[in-house]
């Protein structure tokens, strides 16, 4: 019998998926079949980040085969033990299948296939709690040669010329920011991660923080070298439990072993970091107001200049970046910045994860080369789900916008994104088809900013709820003809008078559908119809078919407003108390159900 | 009626009638204004009620109740400029307060939670019907010309009617705009 | 410093280096509309009202932004007057801004811009929210409702009166203004001075003793002095038809940042107590009207037939008073005193034994923002000099280390540094802290020498050590003595301690006109035949109360009922305070003029011409 590994993926996704119920059934399994010693539990049984393929959870992987089995059921445990580690046959019924075929591996899955992972190089492959494993994958080795054999200027260089760009959304260049910080003349500066992830869908940052914690300590300290900052913090959501905790030991562990502390690598470099959790204010992503979150003031974001490179933590130079930013630095340094600029396209450097979401076969966390395009980050993905055509993809979060079906073949990069009217932001990635109303997307995006408006400055607190009125009314069916231009005249103001990049941004979503998919609104304000029939207020009643209806009373069980009576004959639908959610349609056996007028 | 004079119609919708006393104010003036206008209907100075085609029409009130959407309306189609008179028919004024809550615990509470047995919410078939919402002019009809205040100055109301007179629609500039 | 020259609506303009557009266009006359910026506090840049155009592309607030050589600014584009116009109207129309009747109407900055604009109608529907209106508080109401965000208030709370009370809660549509942590205004840390309806520039925050008495401009306006502390603050005093409706600080005088404090703001708007007309005489327990000139002539007939009188003033008149009823007074024999005098009395003597030169004492109370420590003798300063104590509190927020001492409550507490609670008598803990000065300098052995004694004490020799250390670690530290301090072992060592340590001094006392200084007093006898009261607006002065009840005779002057005048036999009008005019002395050593705000009522104009006549009267 081979001596095998299992990797369980403990990613959040995961988790809720039930992952801890399949762990504890193996452990049953193991232990029924007296095989503990075979499967000793600290060495053979591997709690990992998230693997990525997120609705392929709970997930394990049995190496050194690296048999892929997903979406499984605490009874499958029993047949794997039983099968593939008992007697070495793989059990094809839990394969996932790919295109019509089982694939037995998991780096064969065409969603790994397609990805380039640098950021998550780890995740999925360590035991996040543990230091051990991370040096065992050469951690913090980046950290000794920047430390030990790079002078602070030479690291500099190298991050500069490795063309890395601010993974947080706005793609400054990193190594430019950290020159700003590092040409300050004072005594105390600072490094603060920016792990205050809080786009709705988005979630590569807490993976990070949750499947490679140490990778970030390392990319801060090394940061840190680089820019004389003695200190760092991590800033994390009080919403990231796992994260809080595996960051918690992570640095406990770090110090105890002494890659955090003084002298590190017997130089006279200190370095400590500290974590910060924070109350879930989506503003405090902005790093200035996240900057005031840490020294204990209200989250609300301060006015630039001074930028924090100069003033920033106390008044102090500080370096602040994001998290998947610093995830990249260690692999920068250990491989050189020619490797890292090789990846990707000329202006944007490395790779980039994206959290896909919406209407695709495979959501989950994907990582790819920059440059990739949106047909291409689709087919990872499984591309457009139920056969559905494809209608457009929102990236970029709540900041971002909306590109359609046309720039199906756009490069994802910086330039190439801004020039589309969106931004790369945090690296939100929703897949949307043909069902989808646009006016509805705009609105839902446009909720999420009013709602997390910090309320300092009036386009922002009042300007975006204006906008969500006249959305909210225009889906509702009471447009007016005047709607449109208001909000663009709304969305100009908010846009170019907002104090920060929050209120600055939240338009986008409405500006960029209302470049794209006009008409889509004005059948809405205009013909007071939905096309994708999504805005319920604007869909007609359904009604019965008299002739058809076999009274079996099926639909009277779904309908959530009770707008269906029954009759000798037929039943029939009260059209003023019908909302037109097509329930009763779905479960009708003889297809009696359906939209419109009666007449 | 001379045949060069414009004429002018005037009428309340839910109000204090305070802008039109205020029009009053202009004391003498109403003289001069009797050579250079023709009032076809206002309710403080003649009892005409209704509203034939004229050439300026001025509202002053809120629109609170189904007759203000109806004279309104009338009033719009009967006249080429239209004019809001006060902060009531420009902004809706102090009826709007009643939005706070909805017309039916209003009603509730005035004919009902405050009255003695016998009283009863008013029949719309013999009392008009209060809308939902109390609104200002330009949420129901187009306006042209704005004059608020509370109640506009007379010297205000007379400057307003002068522009008209010179034929231009009046816009009140920093010095002038009160509310 | 240096000067750049940059474009403002196509003039060049001339700017020092490091301020903002804003303050440098307002400088040349060039007034860019805004809302939450104010010259006494920092900038936030919230209300985007004073958006301008930067070199054709950018658009930035021009109170954040720095100006730059050659920048060029455009105030009025069409751009920006369409977002301003934008701004403007969804904050009218998302709060409860409902002019006619808001108590601010046509005192309200919001309102003012909303003409200038010619915003004579809206695009935008209202929203009509429905927030919690704060009206707990004796003076001011904190309504949501018509809150703009402009943070003007939580910003003079923290950094003009240095005292954190208000702040913002919730975000976004639910952001508003919140005391502490949401608890009602009244319960609150709230110091009740006022400062936050001051700035407010709408009808959010309010004034109840002024609300719908008449708007500024309709109103007359006084620039004069409060009198209520020696600190002597620059007030502007509104009223109209003789009425009092407002009395704001002077927000031209930067440095108090147009503060004032409840007992200058509020409470005379507040007094209701019947106010004196005529002369009351009593005899055999009933009471009798008489003209001012028979009240004169009692007064003179009375003074004549005693043989110990004493003659005790208030120390809040001005100088012009206290001189006239002192001559008056002297020319009757009698013994002459003034509230506060006596602690001043102390201190002459002191400096006088310990050879004290008057460099000690600073000239300018703003100087405590600028020490790096603070020794505070007697926190009753809170109470009595609140206009000071901000300045304490500033300084010990903006990290100037503060030690306070006190027989009762701290009530420095949340700002102290070291705070040292000592039981009464005092004397010894100042002298153990000049005893280990002189010869101690903070060693070992002197701890344990002193702590036997500190033990009686109840203060920690830990403290002691860290006080001494303190004083002789900083460069500029002032020692405030506090006015309930009259006792001269304690004054004796403070100053000592400050001569040792080379300390500047603050000395306050009870009398707000430091005038005192300067006159002859001698004290009075403790059991005279006539006691002659002069109290003008005071009611409760302990000193002379005990004076009245050991007197014969008591006559009393003053401008309101009392106490006092209850306990008197001859009770004679004076003026009160808005009704006098004069000139008074600050803690400063400045001459101050005091303006008559209202015309007297009662029969009585002068009080100088009154005393002149009573001096005649010999």
């Amino acid at each position: 019998m081979t001596r095998r590994e299992i990797l369980i993926c403990s990613g959040t996704g995961c988790l809720s998926a039930g992952a801890e119920e399949i762990e504890d059934k193996l452990m049953d399994e193991l232990w029924k079949h007296e095989l503990e010693d075979k499967y000793p539990v600290t060495r053979a049984i591997k709690r990992t980040g998230c693997m990525g393929p997120c609705n392929l959870g709970p997930m394990i992987i049995i190496r050194p085969e690296d048999t892929f089995y997903g979406n499984l059921e605490p009874s499958d445990v029993e047949t794997i033990v039983e099968e593939h580690l008992l007697k070495d046959r793989v059990v094809r019924n839990l394969l996932i299948e790919d295109d019509g075929h089982k694939v037995e591996e998991f780096q064969k899955l065409d969603f790994i296939q397609g990805q380039k992972k640098i950021v998550m190089r780890n995740s999925g492959d360590i035991d996040p709690s543990s230091l051990e494993d991370y040096l065992e994958n050469d951690g913090y080795m980046a950290a000794r040669k920047a430390i030990t054999d790079m002078e602070r200027e030479e690291i500099i260089e190298e991050i500069k010329e490795s063309g890395l760009r601010g993974r947080g959304g706005a793609g400054f260049p990193t190594g430019l920011k950290w020159e700003f910080t590092a040409r300050e003349d004072e005594d105390e500066k600072y490094v603060v991660c920016n792990g205050d992830e809080g786009d709705p869908g988005a979630f590569m940052d807490r993976s990070v923080l949750e499947g490679d914690p140490h990778s970030i300590i390392e990319g801060m300290m090394i940061a840190g070298y680089a820019v004389g900052a003695n200190k760092g913090y991590i800033y994390v959501r009080a919403e990231y439990p796992l994260a809080i905790r595996n960051l918690q030991k992570a640095i406990r562990d770090a110090e105890s072993e002494g890659y955090l502390g003084e002298n590190l690598f017997n130089t006279q470099f200190d370095f400590n970091v500290e974590l910060r959790v924070g109350a879930g204010a989506f503003v405090c992503g902005e790093e200035t107001a996240l900057l005031s979150s840490i020294e204990g003031k209200q989250g609300r974001p301060k006015y630039r200049p001074p930028y924090p490179a100069q003033s920033g933590l106390w008044d102090q130079p500080t370096v602040i970046n994001n998290v998947e930013t610093f995830a990249n630095i260690p692999i920068i340094i250990e491989k050189g910045s020619e490797w890292f600029d090789d990846i990707g396209t000329e202006g944007s450097s490395g790779t980039k994860v994206f959290a896909v979401a919406g209407d695709v076969g495979n959501t989950g966390l994907v990582e790819a080369e920059m440059g990739t395009t949106i047909e291409e980050m689709i087919d990872i993905a499984g591309g457009v789900a139920g056969g559905k055509d494809f209608k457009a993809v929102q990236i970029g979060g709540p900041a971002g916008g909306t590109i359609p079906e046309e720039h199906i073949d756009l490069p994802i990069d910086y330039d190439s994104l801004e020039e589309a009217g969106t931004i790369m932001g945090s690296g939100g990635f929703i897949v949307l088809d043909e069902d989808t109303c646009m006016v509805d997307v705009a609105k839902f995006f446009l909720d999420f900013t009013q709602e997390e408006s910090c309320g300092k400055c009036p386009p922002c607190r009042l300007g975006t709820k204006r906008m969500l009125d006249i959305l909210d009314k225009i889906t509702k069916g009471e447009g007016e003809s005047e709607d449109l231009e208001t909000l663009e005249e709304l969305a100009e103001t908010v846009q170019n008078t907002s104090f920060c990049g929050l209120g600055q941004a939240s338009p986008n979503p409405v500006l960029s559908t209302l470049r794209f998919f006009r008409e889509e609104y004005e059948a809405h304000v205009n013909e007071k119809e939905c096309p994708t029939g999504t805005c319920k207020a604007l869909v007609e009643a359904f009604y019965i078919d008299e002739e058809a209806c076999v009274t079996c009373g099926k639909c009277t069980e779904v309908c959530p407003v009770d707008a269906i009576s029954s009759g000798d004959e037929s039943y029939s639908i009260d059209p003023d108390t019908c909302i037109s959610c097509g329930e009763c349609a779905q479960v009708c056996p003889v297809e009696a159900i359906s939209e419109g007028d009666n007449e | 009626m001379a045949e060069d004079k414009p004429t002018v119609a005037t009428a309340c919708m839910c109000g204090c009638s305070g802008c039109h006393m205020s029009f009053l104010d202009v004391d003498e003036f109403v003289k001069e204004l009797a050579e250079l206008l023709e009032f076809q209907s206002s309710h403080v100075i003649m009892d005409i009620k209704d509203i034939e085609e004229v050439d300026i029409g001025i509202l002053e009130g809120t629109i609170t109740n189904e007759e203000n959407v109806e004279v309104a309306k009338e009033m719009r189609d009967n006249c080429e400029i239209l004019v809001a008179w006060g902060d009531c028919a420009c902004f809706g004024g102090i009826m709007t307060m009643r939005n706070f809550e909805p017309v039916e615990d209003i009603l509730e509470e005035c004919y009902i939670g405050k009255s003695d047995d016998e009283s009863e919410i008013p029949d719309p078939e013999h009392v008009p019907a209060l809308t939902e919402k109390a609104r200002g002019l330009d949420e129901v009809i187009e306006v042209d010309a704005y004059i608020p205040g509370c109640p506009p100055s007379a010297d205000i109301i007379r400057y307003g009617l002068e522009k008209l007179l010179e034929g231009e629609i009046p816009k009140l500039d920093k010095d002038k705009l009160r509310y | 410093m240096s000067t750049v020259k940059f474009t403002v609506d196509g003039e060049k303009i001339s700017a020092e280096k490091g301020e903002t557009v804003m303050s440098a266009c307002k400088k040349h006359g060039i007034d860019i509309p805004k809302l939450c910026q104010h010259d006494a506090m920092e900038n936030v840049m919230a209300c985007r009202v004073c958006i301008v155009e930067v070199n054709g592309e950018q658009i930035q607030p021009a109170c954040g932004l720095k100006v730059e050589e050659d920048l060029e600014i455009k105030t009025e584009t069409d751009e920006i007057k369409k977002y301003r116009r934008m701004n403007l109207e969804l904050i009218y129309r998302s709060e409860n801004h409902y002019c006619m009747f808001c108590e601010s109407d046509g005192d309200c900055e919001l309102q003012d811009l909303m003409w200038e604009n010619g915003i004579d109608y809206f695009e935008h529907p209202r929203l009509f929210p429905d927030r919690p209106i704060d009206s707990s508080h004796e003076h001011i109401v904190i309504d949501n409702n018509r809150c703009i965000r402009c943070g003007r208030c939580v910003r003079a709370c923290e950094e003009v009166v240095g005292n954190q009370t208000l702040a913002f809660g919730g975000r976004g549509l639910e952001n508003e203004i919140v005391a502490d942590a949401d608890v009602p205004l009244k319960e609150s840390t709230c110091v009740s001075c006022g400062m936050c309806l001051q700035v407010c520039p709408t009808g959010a925050i309010f004034n109840k003793h002024s609300m719908f008495k008449g708007i500024k401009d309709e109103c007359d306006l006084t620039e004069s002095t409060c009198l209520r502390c020696s600190v002597g603050c620059e007030t502007e005093i509104y009223t109209r038809t003789g009425h009092l409706v407002e009395i704001e600080g002077a927000e031209s005088e930067m440095e108090s940042g147009g503060q004032l404090c409840e007992m200058g703001r509020f409470e005379p708007l507040v007094d209701r107590t019947e106010k004196i007309d005529d002369v009351i005489y009593k005899e055999n327990e009933t009471e009798k009207e008489m003209s001012l000139a028979k009240g004169l002539e009692k007064a003179a007939e009375v003074l004549d037939e005693g043989d110990k009188i004493s003659a005790m003033a208030s120390g809040n008149l001005t100088n012009e008073v206290l001189d006239s009823f002192s001559e008056a007074m002297r020319t009757h024999g009698a013994l002459f005193d003034v509230v506060g005098a006596k602690r001043h009395r102390f201190e002459k003597e002191v400096k006088r034994r310990i050879n004290m030169i008057e460099g000690h004492f600073i000239d300018d109370i703003t100087e405590v923002m600028k020490a790096d420590h603070i020794l505070l003798y007697d926190t009753s300063v809170r109470d009595t000099h609140p206009v000071l104590a901000s300045y304490i509190r500033r300084a010990a927020m903006n990290g100037t280390r503060l030690i306070t001492i006190d027989a009762y409550e701290d009530r420095f507490w949340e700002h102290s540094d070291i705070s040292i609670s000592v039981e009464s008598p005092k004397t010894q803990l100042t002298r153990l802290i000049n005893q280990v000065v002189r010869e101690g300098k903070g060693s070992i052995e002197d701890l344990t020498r002193v702590s036997s004694i500190l033990g009686g004490l109840r203060v920690h020799p830990r403290d002691v050590m860290q006080v001494v250390k303190h004083l002789e670690e900083s460069t500029y530290d002032i020692i405030i003595l506090g006015s309930e301090i009259i006792d001269r072992w304690s004054i004796r060592h403070i100053f000592e301690l400050a001569k040792l340590e080379g300390s500047y001094l603050i000395s306050l006392n009870q009398a707000s006109n430091q005038y005192i200084r300067s006159l002859e007093t001698e004290g009075v006898y403790e059991e005279p035949d006539v006691a002659y009261v002069l109290a003008g607006d005071e009611d409760d002065q302990e000193d002379m109360k005990k004076l009245i009840e050991n007197a014969d005779f008591s006559i009393v002057q003053a401008s309101k009922r009392s106490e006092l005048t209850e306990k008197a036999d001859l009770v004679i009008p004076s003026l009160t305070m808005f009704e006098r005019e004069g000139t008074s002395v600050n803690i400063n050593g400045e001459e101050k003029e005091v303006e008559r705000v209202m015309e007297p009522k009662g029969e009585l104009k002068s009080e100088r011409e009154f005393f002149e006549e009573l001096a005649e009267k010999r």
